[in-house]
């Protein structure tokens, strides 16, 4: 399954002179995460939106699976492909009960009543959500992170080939930003993910690819190691360094010598200064 | 379709509309009120048009703007005055299968359906020019008499002020809400009758919920920045009246009086 966006351009309505989205170009393969990343006012949700289908391009084309968006008969057909979890889970959340609204949307697609209920409580165990504990109660009565996964699951529950997550950690506590993060991991690996966000450290965390964008232009699309590389760039765009990237520049300006590593992850970049100081104090100790 | 109700918003400007005094606005809308609620003749309705249409021009609003936002309540309420004329019962003017039409039913429906009209969009013209805050002055001032009878005046004007400025958040909420649910593959334009008034049930749900917890987030925020009920406020900017208030007034008193004549 892929998405592809050629030349595309978008507005919202009554704000023609000024685009939201300019000129992009962009392949999404069938799994892997990428990660959009950008200062608020960049684009990043109007690309979720284009890619969702909630907002036309107004130049250029979005196609899924090699198929024109435009064309399809319904865009609901589109929506239920790529599943978009917007900033505001709260506004995604229907139902009465937290089962309710995850059998939502593939009763939406005209699923037997059976087949919705298995879709339910696959998605509440893939989101690490107890069935027991959760199908009955309200979605308002949950915390921010339960919110969330909710509303993960209930999109999950579509089996989309794509999923949009617009800034998925902001405004949860620790333990719910770790849970998140895991599902989204675990998804990368069956499906192509989206991820939204001006967090770059949570980019480097998850991401496989980074683009970065700015006024609605992408500015560059690369590996997460390269998309830190450019410090004016990063500086320019308002985000903040991550803090692994800030060791290993300040370790490299005393001299210490690393192997080169692509892979920024936390726990990579840590090891792999272990490793080094333990090999220099095995060498000392000679 | 959303985009178009210009309801309870407030848009900026310098026109002499927006310059007149809270008060003479509100009192003008009333005249209005007045003189569709007494007009005589059907023609006195082309009357207070024209003279809406005029402060329209003369608060700088976009006439087509307006007769797009105006679109859905026309057609609600002719399909409203339609429904009410064939519940009028009167001299038969014309059947409808089991369903007849009076003569009565005709006049009520259709001065009702005028009356209506001129009530949203004079109100509409009101909340474009006048500041949540400065209408809720307004009443407040042209209240004020009622508090010698107990009228709990202050607050009610502070409930009004704080309606007027949710008005335009509870669109947006309703925006996000339809959006949210078209991103998970809702089709209102397929399906079933019943599946898509279900589809639509689903909208209130998350609006009610998250209205009521931005209405008790704001109560907190007032108590924690000083508000109490029944305390003597002041004001910024106090309202005075001018010589175009009360060239307005003049026109608010000429157009009810005149309904009786015309």
């Amino acid at each position: 399954m892929s998405l592809t966006l050629s030349g595309v351009s978008a507005h919202y309505p009554g704000a023609e002179a000024q685009p939201s989205l300019r000129q992009i170009d962009l392949k999404i393969g069938d799994r892997g995460c990428l990660a959009v990343v950008g200062p608020s006012g960049s684009g990043k949700s109007t690309l979720g939106r284009v890619l969702n289908g909630l907002l036309r391009a107004s130049t250029g084309t979005v196609a899924l699976d090699g198929q024109d968006m435009a064309k399809l008969e319904s865009l609901a057909i589109a929506r239920r492909r790529v599943g978009l979890l917007m900033q505001q889970p709260d506004n995604q959340l229907f139902g009465v009960t937290v089962g309710q609204d995850i059998r939502f949307g593939p009763m939406q697609a005209g699923l037997d009543e059976a087949i919705c209920q298995d879709r339910m409580e696959e998605a509440l165990r893939r989101v690490g959500l107890d069935q027991e504990t959760f199908v009955s109660r309200s979605p308002f009565s949950l915390s921010g992170g339960e919110r969330r996964r909710v509303a993960l699951a209930g999109l999950l529950a579509m089996k989309p080939g794509h999923l949009v997550l617009d800034e998925p950690i902001a405004g949860l506590d620790p333990a719910g930003r770790d849970s998140i993060e895991s599902v989204i991991a675990q998804t990368a690996e069956e499906i192509s993910v989206v991820l939204l966000t001006a967090d770059l450290p949570l980019a480097l965390r998850l991401a496989d690819r980074v683009l970065l964008l700015e006024e609605g232009r992408v500015v560059f699309d690369g590996t997460p190691a390269a998309s830190v590389a450019d410090q004016g760039l990063i500086t320019r765009l308002r985000l903040m360094v991550p803090v692994q990237v800030e060791l290993l520049a300040g370790l490299a300006a005393r001299g210490v010598v690393l192997p080169a590593t692509g892979d920024l992850r936390p726990r990579t970049v840590v090891r792999t200064i272990a490793d080094a100081m333990a090999y220099r104090g095995e060498r000392s100790a000679c | 379709m959303l985009n178009g109700l210009n309801l309870g918003t407030y848009r900026p400007g310098s026109s002499i509309a927006h310059r007149l005094d809270g008060r003479t606005k509100i009192l003008a809308l009333l005249g209005t009120m007045v003189a569709a609620f007494g007009a005589v003749h059907y023609r006195y309705f082309l009357i207070i048009g024209a003279a809406l249409t005029v402060a329209s021009l003369v608060a700088r609003i976009d006439l087509r703007a307006m007769a797009r936002s105006m679109a859905i309540v026309v057609i609600g309420l002719a399909i409203s005055s339609f429904v009410a004329a064939l519940l009028i019962s009167g001299k038969t003017y014309h059947h409808f299968g089991p369903l007849a039409i009076s003569d009565d039913g005709i006049t009520l429906a259709v001065r009702g359906f005028f009356q209506t009209i001129i009530l949203i969009y004079g109100a509409q013209v009101l909340t474009l020019t006048t500041a949540p805050l400065a209408i809720a002055t307004a009443l407040q001032r042209l209240c004020r008499p009622l508090k010698l009878v107990k009228v709990p005046v202050d607050e009610l004007a502070m409930l009004i002020t704080l309606a007027l400025t949710f008005l335009p958040l509870i669109r947006e909420q309703v925006r996000t809400v339809i959006d949210a649910q078209l991103a998970r593959g809702v089709d209102l334009r397929r399906g079933t009758l019943e599946t898509r008034l279900r589809a639509l049930l689903t909208f209130f749900n998350p609006i009610v919920s998250a209205n009521l917890r931005r209405a008790g987030e704001l109560a907190t925020a007032m108590e924690a920045r000083g508000y109490q009920v029944g305390m003597e406020r002041t004001h910024l900017r106090e309202q005075r009246f001018g010589v175009a208030d009360y060239l307005a007034l003049a026109l608010a008193i000429l157009l009810p009086a005149g309904a009786f004549f015309v």
